[in-house]
């Protein structure tokens, strides 16, 4: 029989063992794959802005992946609940893994507090492509951007990323950056994520079952013994804290 | 690296050549695919339309082997058979194939991938099951092949992510044609 041993059957995906991610491609092939995207989604659309969009929903799509494949094998499990730690997650593990190398640059905007920037001199997308005149602003960048939304968005930050062109003095390519926009809830530093939360709540959940407990206390002692076994449980538990 | 020397093997010009991670390749064309489903809804519409992204690749493909293997021309379609497996598969995806199941007059053979960097995470849903997942693949053999005067027909036999125990091509030769451009050769 042809291939055994390697192409060990598994009845579920889940069963295979995660690859450490040390498999290559040789950029050609990467490059081949990414023009044909770019080619069928300029069929797909009218203008640019939808051409981007859609670049960036393919991003999109990748980046939510690339996160939880991230965390499990590079970070033991474990995902940033910090905006700037996100962000350095980005710029440097996500970057590193997926284009060989850390980003050349993580920025804070200085014009608005929510915006953050991470430059690339030669972005891995952008390396064979040019873009027409008449296509003005449109960056293939927006597929990473795209990417870069998707990770943020599945740890708990949800942004608006575009990419864009800057020209560099003195260099015939300008190099692109991918801005990164906050939403409104994300804006203090510590951004509140998931796991943040039930720190936060717990003293808020001590009152909140203390208050419960004595309205059930005014109430009969019928329903009180019903319910009561549960309240009394988490309270002590969350004291032992 | 001389020019003068012999064709190359895939090994050597795997690692000449500048690679990228397998896995932003995997995620990237799973994000097509999904792409295509959703724009698409027909399964047989999406393996037409990844045929047709393969040969449009194919089409390019085929120069950039033909100037880093440094290879002749093939003496026949059993030689050209291999080149695509032991170098072409090698150089641009970094696994390697292997040729098998020739009939009689050496016009039809299969190509066999032990490993497929196109397929990592993925599952079929039940609704995708007519899915020729890795349908580029012999589009791309399809295009790399006319280029060079091979009129090919490539299809899928075993497929692992249909339950088989391999990924097995079938290419069949159905004609050569003869070279009316001035295609340069300067021998």
């Amino acid at each position: 029989m042809i291939g055994v041993g390697k192409a060990k059957q598994y009845s579920n995906v889940l069963d295979k063992p995660l690859s450490k991610g040390k498999q290559e491609v040789s950029l050609s092939a990467f490059s081949f794959l990414f023009s044909e995207l770019v080619q069928y989604n300029q069929t797909q659309v009218d203008n640019i802005a939808e051409l981007e969009r859609r670049l960036e929903d393919a991003g999109y799509s990748v980046g939510a992946r690339v996160l939880e494949l991230l965390c499990h094998r590079e970070k033991g499990n474990r995902r940033e609940t910090r905006l700037l730690g996100i962000l350095s997650f980005v710029h440097s593990t996500v970057w590193k893994v997926l284009f060989g190398k850390v980003a050349d640059s993580l920025e804070k905007g200085t014009e608005h507090e929510d915006e953050y920037m991470i430059s690339e001199k030669e972005l891995l997308v952008n390396r064979f492509i040019s873009i027409p005149k008449d296509m003005g602003t449109f960056n293939c960048g927006a597929f990473v951007a795209g990417i870069v939304r998707g990770v943020l968005d599945g740890a708990g930050f949800p942004a608006v990323v575009t990419a864009h062109f800057v020209p560099v003095e003195g260099q015939q390519r300008p190099r692109t950056t991918i801005l990164i926009k906050f939403a409104e809830e994300e804006r203090s530093e510590t951004g509140l994520s998931s796991l943040h939360i039930p720190a936060l709540l717990s003293s808020n959940l001590v009152q909140f079952i203390w208050s419960r407990w004595r309205s059930w206390l005014l109430q009969s002692t019928f329903h009180l013994l019903d319910t009561l076994s549960f309240p009394i449980y988490t309270v002590s538990s969350l004291t032992c804290e | 690296m001389s020019r003068a020397s012999g064709p190359r093997s895939g090994d050597a010009i795997f690692a000449s050549v500048e690679r990228v991670n397998a896995e932003l390749f995997t995620l990237t064309y799973g994000a097509i695919v999904r792409q295509l489903l959703t724009d698409l809804e027909e399964v047989e519409e999406v393996n037409k339309q990844l045929d047709q992204m393969g040969y449009n690749i194919g089409i390019r493909l085929i120069d950039e082997f033909l100037a880093k293997s440094n290879v002749g021309r093939c003496v026949d379609f059993k030689e050209t058979a291999e080149m695509i497996a032991k170098v072409g598969f090698k150089m641009f995806l970094g696994v390697t194939a292997s040729v098998t199941n020739w009939d009689a007059d050496g016009t039809c053979c299969s190509i066999v991938l032990e490993d497929n960097p196109l397929v990592d995470f993925v599952e079929l849903p039940d609704t995708c099951q007519g899915l020729y997942y890795c349908n580029i693949l012999s589009g791309v053999i399809r295009g790399a092949l006319e280029m060079v005067s091979m009129k090919t027909e490539v299809t899928w036999i075993r497929d692992v992510l249909r339950g088989d125990d391999a990924f097995e091509l079938q290419v069949k030769l159905l004609k050569q044609v003869p070279e009316e451009y001035p295609y340069k050769d300067d021998e």
